[in-house]
């Protein structure tokens, strides 16, 4: 029993001996951590981990996709179709980006709420900051790949995003395009960017990351070494913190593994640049809460909400260790710090979620139109009606192309398809579409109209539907 | 023989004196640090702006900007526009294909409108019977001459290039 390990300890001395890696062992294996950790002081190991997840899928979806603007889509196709395990590998790497965001998000959250950032700990916040756009950058131009219409017309609208910076705005957008609008052109690029570009700097900026935190030791642990008790209740970081972050890893790997095989990732009709079945773009849904916020302020501010509000997050972010001074990490501590993170981070989660709910042809027409809408109880068609087939229905109903031959924009089409006949409202065909009674539901593939809309509209039905 | 820097005696025959030779010999040491520090800095720069620039040079498109200058595509004859109405065509870029809304406007008089917002660059959608442009993103609109009327776009829609030549529309790039 004796000779193997005699054996394997020769192993690491032949090791140390050449490579003088006691040193680093001790300080990255057996250096003393509190017993009990809380789970959400190991959400950067989730991150790492699940980014090697992307590493090892991206690694196999590349040697199947074809990074052109004729292939692509039908690479993905061939991967989900064809190639045994291929949709589990893409629905992984799919899941895991959208986790990647939440993960790295919320490990910023944890940082902050803690006051990791401060000193000495600035470079690791810092570089955890970079890391956070690096992710969004990554998860940004993996959006294009799949090559279709959501993913076409959404990176159309994000590369146009810095259009709205002053000077360089429009040079930016044809930069991050590769031409004038999106092409095959721009798919290489992105391909490239997110193959080679950003696993290279994600690798450098997470090496430093990763040094510093190695460097400083965690908050905790300085904490948990401070108490009065001293290093008594410590145990060594092998093996008791191991087996603890095995366990999370299985968690986080089963709870990736459940959502890839329960849920695909989307694949819509291949990118269109001629959108000729009106599709309506949808951003990605970390981009919600810009999405929505537009909807509300006046169109004179969009360059303050498009590149204004996130350039100052980035430096706000960036520059948080050097003008919180406050020396305390208590949360209680730091009123000021966590009313202002608490309101940010309240609204950025209430707008992506009213976001999430209101996509598609935004209530109210055009930006500023977010309030409730009064019932009409006497509505005219002129003033009342038809603003609302105008704004939520004619982009696919009217002209000679309407979708069903239904054309919504004029009193005589919408009277010739009978589609306010009926001896109550809740009869007619326009009600029951419009609430769903009939699927499938209008506005296809957007948000129901609201219930007062709807309401006005069965008004105007209920008094015969008159053209006044 | 008197010091050249200080004017103390050197005591012997030498142009410095002990103290003022090594601070001179120091200071000649340390531009000599300083030269090779800054080289280094500066030729490393050099070859970081080269390849920086080499590859901006390389990613930044050269087919912007110059839609008047672009050949012209033949979209069909005259005839295939009914006057006053408006057909969604494609215009073919380098590598990109894009969609122009053009109307015969009457007497060999044609408008051609680029199909994407200047909002956001969604789609817009021709409404004949609303004589309107809408975008179904924030609801931009614009007139029958793409001049912005309502919504949060910032400007009217972008125009390309057309003529009719031996009675062909002949489309070209995006002009303004």
């Amino acid at each position: 029993m004796s000779a193997p390990k005699r054996q394997r300890q020769s192993f690491i001395d032949w090791l140390d001996e050449r490579a003088n890696i006691k040193p680093l062992m001790n300080e990255m294996l057996y250096h003393r951590v509190p017993k009990i950790v809380n789970p959400l002081d190991f959400l950067g190991l989730a991150t790492l981990f699940v980014f090697i997840n992307q590493m090892l899928t991206g690694m196999f979806l590349a040697m199947f996709y074809e990074a052109s603007a004729k292939t692509a889509y039908q690479s993905i196709q061939y991967i989900m179709d064809k190639v045994p395990l291929g949709w589990v590998i893409r629905d992984l790497h799919y899941w895991g980006a959208n986790a990647m965001v939440v993960l790295v998000a919320a490990h910023a959250l944890r940082g902050y709420y803690v006051g990791a950032y401060k000193k000495p700990r600035e470079i690791t916040w810092i570089t955890g900051v970079v890391l956070l756009f690096i992710t969004i950058l990554f998860a940004f131009t993996g959006y294009l790949l799949p090559w279709d219409q959501q993913s076409y017309w959404a990176t159309m609208v994000g590369t146009w995003m810095p259009f709205y910076a002053p000077f360089v705005g429009i040079y930016v957008a044809y930069l991050a395009r590769g031409g004038t609008y999106i092409s095959g052109l721009t798919l290489t690029r992105f391909y490239s960017i997110h193959m080679l570009v950003l696993p290279a700097l994600l690798l450098v900026f997470f090496g430093i990351h990763f040094a510093m935190v190695l460097k400083n030791q965690m908050l905790v642990v300085e904490e948990a070494e401070k108490k009065p008790k001293g290093t008594k209740g410590l145990v060594t970081f092998y093996p008791y913190t191991v087996f603890q972050m095995t366990m999370l890893i299985v968690i986080v790997a089963i709870v990736l593994l459940i959502l890839a095989l329960s849920q695909h990732a989307p694949l819509l009709a291949p990118a269109d640049p001629l959108n000729k079945a009106h599709y309506n773009p949808v951003p990605l849904w970390f981009f919600f809460s810009i999405y929505q916020l537009l909807k509300y302020i006046p169109p004179v501010l969009d360059p303050l909400g498009i590149v204004g509000l996130p350039a100052v997050a980035v430096i706000v972010l960036i520059a948080l260790p050097f003008f919180d001074k406050n020396p305390r990490h208590e949360p209680r501590r730091r009123p000021w710090a966590m009313s202002i993170a608490g309101v940010s981070v309240a609204a950025i989660l209430f707008l992506t979620y009213l976001g999430a709910i209101n996509q598609g042809i935004p209530t109210g027409g055009g930006s500023g139109g977010g309030g409730t809408v009064a019932v009409v109880q006497k509505p005219s068609f002129k003033t009342d009606i038809e603003p609302i087939f105008q704004t939520h229905c004619a982009v696919c109903h009217s002209g000679s192309n309407a979708t069903a031959g239904l054309d919504l924009t004029s009193y005589a089409s919408i009277q010739s398809k009978g589609i306010t006949k009926g001896s109550t409202y809740e009869q007619t065909i326009l009600w029951q579409k419009l609430t769903g009674k009939l699927q499938p539901q209008m506005p296809l593939g957007g948000t129901p109209l609201p219930k007062t809309t709807i309401q006005t509209i069965a008004n105007w039905i209920a008094e015969g539907a008159p053209n006044n | 023989m008197r010091c050249r820097m200080c004017g103390f005696e050197t005591g012997n025959e030498t142009e410095l004196c002990e103290e003022c030779a090594g601070k001179a010999s120091q200071a000649k040491d340390m531009s000599r640090r300083k030269f090779l520090g800054w080289g280094a800095v500066t030729v490393g720069g050099l070859i970081g702006v080269g390849y920086l620039g080499s590859a901006l040079r390389m990613l930044y498109p050269t087919n912007v900007g110059n839609g008047s200058s672009a050949p012209l595509q033949n979209i069909g004859p005259v005839a295939a526009f009914p006057v006053g109405h408006y057909i969604l065509k494609t215009y073919t870029g380098e590598g990109f294909e894009d969609g122009v809304w053009v109307m015969n406007q009457g007497s060999n008089q044609f408008i051609a409108l680029d199909f994407h917002c200047t909002h956001l660059q969604c789609p817009v959608q021709w409404f004949q019977s609303l004589e309107k442009f809408l975008c179904p993103c924030h609801g931009s609109q614009y007139n029958k001459l793409g001049q912005h009327i309502a919504g949060p776009a910032p400007r009217g829609l972008f125009h390309h290039a057309v003529a009719v030549k031996n009675g062909q529309v002949m489309l070209g790039g995006q002009t303004s």
